[in-house]
C-alpha cells in the first residue's frame, strides 16, 4: 500500500464469494486499477489503511457494518454508520449458503 | 476537553436531506465531529442482487433525483464493457447531451441552495426559474422532469429530431445568457464572499491526501475529471475546459460550478452542431452469462463509480460509489475548528447528495426483523 501512495483510492469494495471475502482496492492509476485480497470468512480481519489513505475511513467502516470485517487501525470502526445502534442480527450483505 | 456534544439533525430546518451530525464544542468552537447516516436508506446493493439486467438497469435509474442522468449512464457503461459493445456515435452523442443537461440543472440547483444557506432567498428563486429551462428540455427529450431514465443497453430511449434541436437551442441560450450575471452577483457581492471566502478551505496538499474528487477537488486547484482522464461518451469529440479555482474555500467551489455551467452549455452546442446522422438501436434484450467488470462517469458531484458482477444471467454483485460518499471523510475534519454556524455553510459547499449514497439494506420496524427480498419488492419496488 505504501507505494501507492501518491496514487488516488477510488473505492473499497467487498464481495462474498462462499468461503471467503474478496476486499477490491480500486485505484486511479492511468485508468482504474483493481487489487485483489482474499479474507477468510472464519476470522475476517485486516489491517486498515486509513493512515495511508484517509478517504479509507468511510469504506472500511460502510464494509465493517455490512460484512462484519474487521478493519484493525481504523479508530471509529465500531461507531455504527448505516446500521442502527442496537443491530444485533447477520451483517446484511453477508451470503447464505442457500443465495 | 469537550464542554457538550450536540446532534444537528436528522431532522433540522438548516439541513434539507437526514443525516446526524454530532459535534463535541469548546465553547463556539467544534473540536470534534461525527457522522451518523442511514436515515433514507433505500436498500439498492441488496436489491440488485438475482436481478436481471434489464431490471437492474430499472432500479438504479430511482437511486438519485438529481443525478438521475450519471447512474444510469455509468450503469450501461459497465454492461457494454462486459457485452464488448461500442455504441453508435448517435447513440453517444445523445447520452453525452443529457449527461451535460444533467450537470446545468444540478449545478444551477446547488448554486441557488448554497446561497439559500447564507440567506439570500431571492438568487435562489431566480436560480430555480433557469433551472426550469434545462427541466423543459430534459422532459422534451426523455419525458420525464426527475427520473430521466433514457439510458437502455446499447441505445437510448429517444432520437434526438430536428424540432428538438431548436428547442433546445432556444433554451440554452436563455441559461447563457442569464447566468454570467449571477456569476458576477457571486464574485462581487460583499455580504456573499464574508460568509463564504476562507469557509472551510481545503488545500491542495489535503485534497490529494484524502483522494477528492469533482467540482470540490477542482476548487482546490487539482486536476481531476473523468471526462478529461478517462473519456468516455462523446467526450473525447468535444473541446471543453477543465474548470480550476486555487483557494480551495466555498467560495471557490462556488465559483468552479458556476463557472462549469458555461462551460457545459459550450458542450451541449458543439453536441448539436456535430451530431451525427444515422438511427438509433432499438432497444434489445440484454443477456450476459457471467462477468464482472467496473466504470466511472464524472457526476454533478464527481466521479460516480460502478462496479457489477453477473453469475448465471444475473447480477450477483453491485457496489455503487456515489461521489458524495468519497468527501464524507473530509467533511468532519473540516469542522474542526470552526463556528457552529458555519456548519451549514461548509455542508452546502461539499453539495452532498444523502439520496445517492444511501443505499443499502436496513429496515428496521417495530420488531426489528429485516424484510425478504419478496417483501422488499412489494412494499417498495
Amino acid at each position: 500500500m505504501e507505494k501507492l501512495k501518491d496514487s488516488r483510492l477510488i473505492t473499497i469494495s467487498a464481495l462474498d464469494s462462499r468461503g471467503c471475502y474478496h476486499l477490491l482496492y480500486h485505484f486511479d492509476i492511468n485508468g482504474i486499477k483493481t487489487f485483489k485480497v482474499l479474507i477468510p470468512e472464519k476470522k475476517p480481519v485486516i489491517q486498515s489503511i486509513v493512515d495511508i489513505f484517509p478517504s479509507a475511513e468511510f469504506y472500511e467502516r460502510e464494509i465493517h457494518d455490512f460484512f462484519d470485517i474487521e478493519f484493525k487501525g481504523n479508530p471509529r470502526l465500531h461507531d455504527k454508520m448505516f446500521l442502527p445502534d442496537d443491530w444485533e442480527g447477520r451483517a446484511p450483505l453477508k451470503k447464505d449458503k442457500t443465495d | 476537553m469537550h464542554d457538550y456534544t450536540i446532534p444537528i439533525g436528522p431532522h433540522h430546518p438548516a439541513i434539507d436531506e437526514p443525516a446526524c451530525l454530532r459535534v463535541s464544542l469548546d465553547g463556539n468552537y467544534i473540536v470534534d465531529a461525527n457522522i451518523r447516516l442511514g436515515y433514507a436508506h433505500k436498500g439498492i446493493e441488496k436489491l440488485l442482487e438475482g436481478k436481471r439486467i434489464d431490471q437492474g438497469l430499472h432500479i438504479v435509474d430511482h437511486i438519485c433525483g438529481i443525478c438521475s442522468v450519471a447512474h444510469p449512464s455509468c450503469y450501461v457503461m459497465v454492461i457494454e464493457k462486459m457485452l464488448n459493445y461500442k455504441p453508435p456515435e448517435r447513440v453517444n452523442y445523445i447520452r453525452t447531451l443529457l449527461s451535460e443537461l444533467g450537470r446545468i440543472q444540478s449545478h444551477i440547483f446547488w448554486s441557488g441552495f448554497m446561497l439559500h444557506e447564507i440567506g439570500f432567498e431571492t438568487m435562489l428563486a431566480y436560480f430555480l426559474r433557469e433551472r426550469e429551462y434545462a427541466l423543459e428540455i430534459l422532459e422534451r427529450l426523455t419525458g420525464n422532469r426527475s427520473h430521466f431514465a433514457a439510458h437502455k443497453v446499447r441505445t437510448v430511449k429517444n432520437d434526438v429530431t430536428e424540432e428538438d434541436v431548436r428547442f433546445i437551442q432556444n433554451k440554452i441560450k436563455i441559461i447563457e445568457k442569464k447566468i454570467p450575471s449571477y456569476m458576477k452577483i457571486a464574485k462581487k457581492d460583499k455580504v456573499i464572499r464574508a460568509r463564504l471566502v476562507d469557509v472551510g478551505t481545503i488545500r491542495r496538499q489535503d485534497a490529494e491526501k484524502y483522494s477528492l474528487i469533482g467540482p470540490i477537488a477542482r476548487g482546490s486547484g487539482l486536476r481531476v475529471d473523468v471526462r478529461k482522464d478517462d473519456p468516455y461518451e462523446a467526450y473525447d469529440e468535444v473541446d471543453f475546459d477543465m474548470m480550476l479555482e486555487w483557494s480551495g474555500d466555498a467560495h471557490a467551489r462556488m465559483m468552479v460550478r458556476l463557472r462549469e455551467i458555461m462551460e457545459s452549455i459550450r458542450i451541449v452546442k458543439q453536441i448539436l452542431k456535430n451530431m451525427p446522422d444515422g438511427k438509433i438501436p432499438p432497444i434489445s434484450p440484454v443477456i450476459i452469462e457471467e462477468g464482472m467488470e467496473v466504470g466511472r462517469v464524472e457526476a454533478p458531484r464527481g466521479e460516480n463509480f460502478h462496479m457489477i458482477k453477473i453469475k448465471d444471467k444475473r447480477i450477483d454483485r453491485a457496489r455503487i460509489r456515489p461521489p458524495t460518499f468519497n468527501f464524507m471523510s473530509i467533511f468532519t475534519k473540516l469542522l474542526e475548528g470552526r463556528e457552529v454556524g458555519d456548519v451549514p455553510v461548509i455542508l452546502a459547499s461539499l453539495d452532498p447528495c444523502f439520496a445517492c449514497m444511501e443505499r443499502v439494506i436496513v429496515i428496521k420496524d417495530g420488531k426489528r426483523e429485516v424484510l425478504t427480498e419478496d417483501d422488499f419488492r412489494r412494499k417498495y419496488v
